[in-house]
């Protein structure tokens, strides 16, 4: 018995010894024989056209032939735009070729790459304009949805092709399938112009004349970019100019400097129409300025509504009706090979405009003004950085921005409509600061900035930026902790940079300090940058930022409470608040 | 020996064969199964609440997205997301989620799940009467109407699922149903809902954030609005009026003169800042005021999705100031009293670069902290009424012509002018008609413009200009509501392609794709033509 039973365990064992061997071995078989093991089964860009859709085959063909058959079959980044094989036939017979394949390699080869973008770009990343990369022709594809009559929205490409299938996505790129062949417009912007109609005379044989169509002809490098802005008969006669004669006059009393230099009046006229790179309408709308050939004279853009509108001017004391660019017209957004053309509806002209001092009031920032708090007396509202559009700043520890009103006038806070600024400038805070300025035009001006003081030792400097030129650096280190100095004369507090800019009491903590001179090189709206330097401790109290004109009165007009411009001699009862005396020198 | 390797075999056998009663066992240990709820009234109570509650996680969200986003007053925030981004632009794509519909379906689901089952409680529960189930029945209905409407005026056609997805026979694929055919559905359920749902309930908690009688009511004035059946609109709106359980929030405002030489030309008026303030707490930091009709509440529980829509840190989304900001609310006539503005703009709808009324806790205090976002999201207030009728209105009365004409854009301007009073609005040049010589055109689009005042970042915008671009089938010039929208909307460089798409001629593009997944799940769904290619 015992052995049986033995013998049973033995067999048991025997079992789950075997069981156990096979189970190691089981269902590997043969899954790796006979079989070819691609890594992906996604398609490559040819691959997708030779197997799911054979309606493109021909652009297979003519990749075949120009040598771009390994980049479409390559691992990469590409958008193809792929004329299907019925628009490759349409574009033979147009301009009477028998077969795409006959052509010669380097035509092929400009054919793919006008074709071909070196990233991927769905449709949905399609502006009304240039594409963001050039084709791998070094040319700008240009897009736009257009509706015609009772078709559907469709896109267009190139003003040429529309997309028949768009974001195919392959391995390796994205296709757009298109009904046309895309070829680029062979003709320089200098070309172009010269082809314009007849309504356009008066332009072309200024261009001409001036031999700045030889400048937009000639360079067609690749690299060189122009924009040329048109000005037709009929824009010019909104100004009520009809010959050469006409616009020189005009041109005269906008740039009396050179009133006696009718070439260099037509050539800046001429300069002042080319902007030296590639800008559609779209680019323009989101650019706010653009620096024209004419040297530091820029055009300024805004848009409004569904408007692009040039050189429209605002200052604080002036307004001009700026003129809109002509969207409908057939010449804008024209590509041509070195550039694009953009028409206009309205004249513009280069303008001198002297220099004009601006009492800006640093709280003035648009999204205060929209506020119910703005100069509400005992307000207070905290600002985070990207709260102000204008007024940017950043730093460590939560910097923040507070806009303060003051209930009632005293001589410690004099601050212009009572309102201002608390800002913790210094390195463990905010450390940095960007204000853009507002409109000033070209000339030489001295930064006031006027303040209450505070804190201990928080110094910053300040740099002047304008586009396209080099930032300065204004010599003055700026000490928030300053005190000013009471029991010196005007003249004397001038030399070492200082004024009183209140009307009303004389304070040591009210001050206004010189930043340094700045230049503007051309009218606009530009940015001055703090950058926090020393300091720990507190906040200062910021009013008002003046630009004055280096030979203009420093230190006239003053202000009071109320926001109006004080000047020597004016009774103390005048000045706001009306009720409060006055201290200090009203006459100097 | 024999016997002990009989025990250690059946043993061994035994072993096999334990623990199998419980392994079989499918009842779930942590939930109820069908079979064993639907017992009760008490249980059919809440599943009804159920329904409720599963509007605050998607169904919200949606109604504000798909009502704002296609819009003109919200822009990018400091931190955008790609698929609002896209929507803003005018580039909408089937991949993109915020057209996915799935949790309105799935409340629509809950609703049928209850219609299905509730009946056959009460041949379980002696104690729950007919009048009880056709009152959770009357709610229901109502809640799936106004998932169906929402779902209409934003796909146009979309599959109508009225039986409840309870087994696996049952088809999944389901076509579409064309929007028309539901809209006249959900007038039929909306007709017996007003019938038997409660007038009022125990609590104001209850009145405002279940469905009452009234709430299936102004659904249904809402529904003939966008069905153009203005007559039927203008009945319905005039019952709820004049029920008098819904009013306005009263201001004080102060009367001021302008003067010149000598003799007063103009008058403004100045709203009382605390009353103001009082319509805010009210409205959008207590809810369930007067003025609410259906209210959907949030708790510190469950808070709305706001806080990282609209906050100021997380902030995808804020007030498109350029358009809000003096074009939608208009400033003040006169400089001399720049006090005399609308209390729905600055300090209501939008403040410091937030949309404030989802974000403030009273219109000069501070922010929300992130666990305090319990704004209610107001699906119908009274004022809606008010300003429904007076389109109502103008709509009969363009059909007419002479003083039967004037007299009802007469009545249209009294209930447009009952809100506008209310919310002080700053009296401009558009709003100034001369009785017996109104353009009804010109009331049509103040009845528009006051519109999007009242119901600023309430979803209702899109859904507003397109039902009146849509109108008598794009007649004359209504499009043009829908293409200054695009130009309002779209960023410069996409405003041409989004005018263009709106000119669709089949109008596929005023109407959302539907989502990827559905179009892949459901073989019988055909996606809109305008997104097909």
């Amino acid at each position: 018995m015992k052995k049986r039973n033995h013998l049973l365990f033995n067999s048991l064992r025997a079992v789950i010894m075997v069981g156990a061997t096979l189970a190691l071995f089981n269902s590997c078989a043969d899954y790796m024989q006979g079989k070819t093991f691609i890594v992906s089964d996604e398609k490559m860009i040819d691959e997708y056209i030779e197997q799911k859709d054979t309606s493109m085959s021909e652009f297979l063909k003519i990749a075949d032939l120009a040598g771009f058959r390994g980049l479409l079959h390559a691992y990469g980044t590409n958008t193809c735009f792929i004329p299907t094989n019925q628009a490759l036939s349409v574009y033979c017979q147009r301009h009477g070729i028998s077969s795409m394949t006959t052509l010669p390699a380097a035509e092929l080869e400009n054919f793919m790459k006008f074709h071909t973008v070196r990233d991927t770009i769905r449709a949905a990343q399609f502006v009304d304009g240039r594409l963001a990369l050039p084709t791998m022709l070094g040319k700008y594809l240009t897009t736009k949805t257009v509706q015609n009559g009772d078709s559907s929205p469709v896109i267009r490409v190139n003003r040429q092709a529309n997309i028949l299938k768009r974001d195919t996505r392959v391995a390796n790129g994205i296709i757009h399938k298109i009904d046309y062949v895309l070829t680029p417009n062979p003709k320089t912007v200098g070309e172009m112009i010269q082809q314009l109609p007849d309504n356009y005379s008066l332009f072309k044989s200024i261009m001409e004349e001036t031999g700045l169509i030889d400048t937009l002809t000639n360079n067609n490098s690749g690299n060189i970019w122009y924009t040329a802005l048109l000005q037709s008969n009929e824009s010019f006669a909104t100004k009520g100019i009809a010959s050469k004669a006409d616009l020189i006059a005009s041109m005269k009393v906008a740039q009396p400097d050179y009133a006696n230099d009718e070439a260099k009046l037509l050539q800046l006229f001429a300069q002042y129409h080319c902007i030296k790179r590639l800008a559609y309408i779209t680019d323009l709308s989101i650019s706010s300025a653009e620096l024209t050939m004419a040297t530091n004279q820029v055009i300024t853009f805004k848009t409004s509504k569904d408007s692009l509108i040039l050189n429209e001017f605002q200052s604080l004391t002036s307004f001009e009706k700026g003129v809109t660019a002509n969207k409908s017209s057939e010449w804008t957004d024209m590509s041509c090979s070195n550039g694009v053309m953009i028409d206009l509806d309205g004249y513009i002209q280069p303008v001198k405009r002297g220099p004009a001092a601006v009492y800006w009031e640093l709280t003035d920032q648009p999204e205060i003004k929209k506020m119910k708090e703005y100069r509400k007396p005992g307000a207070a509202v905290v600002f985070k950085p990207g709260d102000l559009s204008e007024l940017s700043f950043g730093g460590k520890n939560s910097p923040t921005i507070t806009y303060l009103v003051n209930s009632a006038f005293d001589a410690k806070s004099q601050y212009v409509h009572l309102d201002y600024f608390e800002i913790p400038m210094r390195p463990t805070v905010i450390q940095w600061m960007e204000i853009k300025t507002p409109v000033l035009t070209e000339g030489t001006y001295n930064v006031w900035i006027c303040w209450r003081r505070g804190g201990d030792n928080n110094k910053f400097k300040t740099t002047f930026k304008q586009d396209g030129k080099t930032d300065q650096v204004l010599p003055n280190v700026f000490d928030l902790g300053e005190y000013f100095n009471t029991s010196n004369t005007p003249e004397v507090n001038l030399n070492i940079g200082m004024k009183r800019y209140n009307a009303k009491q004389l304070n040591s903590v009210c001050c206004s300090r010189n930043c340094g001179a700045i230049k503007v090189e051309y009218t606009g709206r530009h940015t001055l940058r703090m950058d926090a330097l020393s300091g720990s401790s507190q906040a200062a109290w910021w009013d008002m930022i003046q630009f004055i004109p280096v030979d203009q009165n420093q230190l006239w007009p003053r202000f009071d409470v109320a926001g109006n411009a004080i000047y020597p001699g004016t009774a103390c009862d005048q000045i706001a608040p009306k009720d409060q005396s006055c201290s200090g020198d009203l006459n100097n | 020996m024999k016997k002990h390797s009989i025990i250690l075999l059946s043993i061994i056998a035994l072993s096999f064969l334990s623990s199998c009663s419980d392994w079989l066992n499918l009842k779930p240990e942590d939930g109820v199964i069908r079979e064993e709820f639907w017992k009760t009234k008490e249980q059919v109570n809440s599943a009804v609440i159920g329904c409720y509650s599963s509007l605050l996680n998607g169904p919200v969200e949606k109604m504000f997205l798909w009502g704002e986003l296609r819009g003109d007053m919200v822009e990018n925030g400091i931190f955008p997301i790609n698929s609002y981004t896209e929507v803003l632009d005018g580039e909408i794509s089937v991949s993109n989620s915020i057209v996915n519909w799935a949790s309105l379906y799935s409340t629509i689901n809950n609703c049928n799940t209850v219609l299905k089952f509730a009946p056959t409680v009460q041949s379980v529960d002696g104690t729950f009467t007919d009048k009880q189930l056709k009152q959770y029945e009357a709610e229901v209905l109502t809640l799936r109407a106004m998932m169906y409407f929402q779902l209409v005026r934003s796909f146009k056609d979309v599959p109508l699922v009225l039986e409840a997805s309870v087994s696996d026979d049952q088809k999944f694929s389901i076509p579409k149903t064309s929007g028309t055919v539901i809209l006249d559905t959900l007038v039929h359920d909306l007709k017996i809902a007003a019938a038997n749902a409660p007038i009022a309930y125990n609590s104001n908690a209850e009145n405002k954030n279940r469905i009452t009688s009234w709430t299936a009511k102004t659904l249904l004035a809402d529904i003939y609005l966008w069905q153009e059946k203005y007559s039927d609109c203008n009945a319905l709106c005039n019952e709820i009026i004049g029920s008098g359980k819904f009013n306005l929030i009263p201001i004080d405002r102060k009367k001021e003169y302008i003067m010149s030489g000598g003799v007063i030309v103009d008058s403004v008026y100045v709203a009382n800042e605390s009353d103001a303030d009082n319509m805010f707490v009210q409205s959008y930091v207590n809810g369930k005021s007067i003025e609410s009709i259906f209210e959907i509440p949030f708790t510190n529980l469950k808070t709305n999705p706001f806080y990282t829509i609209l906050g100021p840190t997380a902030n995808r989304l804020k007030p498109k100031l350029d358009i809000v900001d003096g074009q939608v609310f208009p400033a003040p006539l006169y400089t001399v009293f720049s006090d005399a503005t609308d209390i729905r703009g600055s300090g209501c709808s939008y403040r410091v670069g937030v949309v404030w009324k989802y974000v403030g806790t009273s219109r000069t205090g501070a922010v929300r902290a992130v666990t305090e976002y319990t704004t209610p999201w107001i699906v119908y207030k009274y004022s809606d009424v008010l300003l429904m009728n007076a389109e109502a209105l103008n709509q009969m009365g363009q059909l007419k012509s002479g003083t039967e004409a004037q007299s009802d854009y007469e009545n249209s301007i009294y209930y447009m002018s009952l809100v506008r009073n209310a919310r002080n609005a700053v009296n401009t040049f558009d709003y100034r008609f001369i009785p017996g010589n109104v353009d009804g055109k010109a009331l049509e689009r103040a009845i528009l413009d006051e519109r999007a005042r009242e119901f600023t970042y309430e979803g209702k915008r899109w859904y507003d200009v397109l039902r009146y671009a849509k109108r008598g089938n794009y007649e004359g010039n209504n499009l043009q509501y829908l293409l200054t929208l695009a130009i309002n909307s779209a960023s410069p460089q996409k405003q041409q392609s989004l005018v263009a798409k709106y000119k669709d001629p089949k109008h596929n593009s005023h109407y959302w794709p539907i989502y990827i997944s559905e179009i892949e799940a459901n073989k019988k769904l055909i996606q809109n033509e305008f997104y097909a290619q």
